[in-house]
């Protein structure tokens, strides 16, 4: 799974420490969601999406779209 | 315990669940020859086996520490914790069929503080292993 997430995180100036804290989850977790090595879960995945004001399929997408 | 080695980007229930597991450890070993002695004190007394409950009171504190820990870790830290036990788990598990087939024989027979020691440094080398997957 790819995100925009770091793209995002930039859009809005917020560091990785900053966007962790808005979720209440640790800054490794969004280092690792950033760097596509771990997939969220789908609660924090809306989470996410809900703090961009965006959709979810705006933030994650699969690698290869078949 | 491997679990808890590793203190960096802890929350503060995280921290608070340490402080717990490093006392209820402390008196974890610190009742285990504080039991003994006490059996064999009372050698005569036929209800002496209760001493060895004594030990559980510490490891009840132990376990109230990792679900402390556990409910204040996000899902990525969950999930690394669950995979650093369970490669531990299996580690151990398939080590002492091993050892159990061939100790007294082929190898010496391993004193139980050895299996301690490598248990909880399996147990930390997962966890790390677990933790290096996600980096």
């Amino acid at each position: 799974m790819k995100n925009r997430l770091r793209e995002l995180r930039g859009e809005h100036e917020w560091s990785q420490a900053d966007l962790a804290d808005k979720l209440d989850v640790s800054r490794q977790t969004i280092n690792a969601i950033e760097t596509g090595k771990y997939d969220p879960s789908l609660p924090l995945a809306f989470k996410l999406a809900t703090l961009f004001k965006t959709r979810i399929e705006e933030v994650f997408f699969p690698e290869k779209s078949s | 315990m491997g679990l808890f080695r590793d203190r960096d980007g802890m929350n503060a229930g995280q921290r608070r669940a340490y402080r717990l597991y490093q006392w209820s450890m402390v008196s974890y070993v610190a009742s285990l020859p504080v039991a003994f002695a006490l059996t064999r004190h009372f050698t005569a007394w036929r209800g002496k086996s209760v001493f060895m409950l004594l030990p559980l009171a510490a490891v009840a504190l132990i376990l109230r520490a990792m679900m402390a820990f556990f409910s204040a870790a996000d899902e990525m830290q969950r999930r690394i914790l669950a995979e650093g036990s369970a490669y531990a788990l299996v580690t151990n598990i398939f080590l002492t069929v091993v050892c159990g087939f061939f100790e007294g024989t082929v190898i010496p027979v391993i004193p139980w503080w050895a299996r301690f020691v490598f248990m909880m440094l399996s147990w930390g080398v997962a966890v790390t292993v677990a933790k290096a997957r996600y980096k």
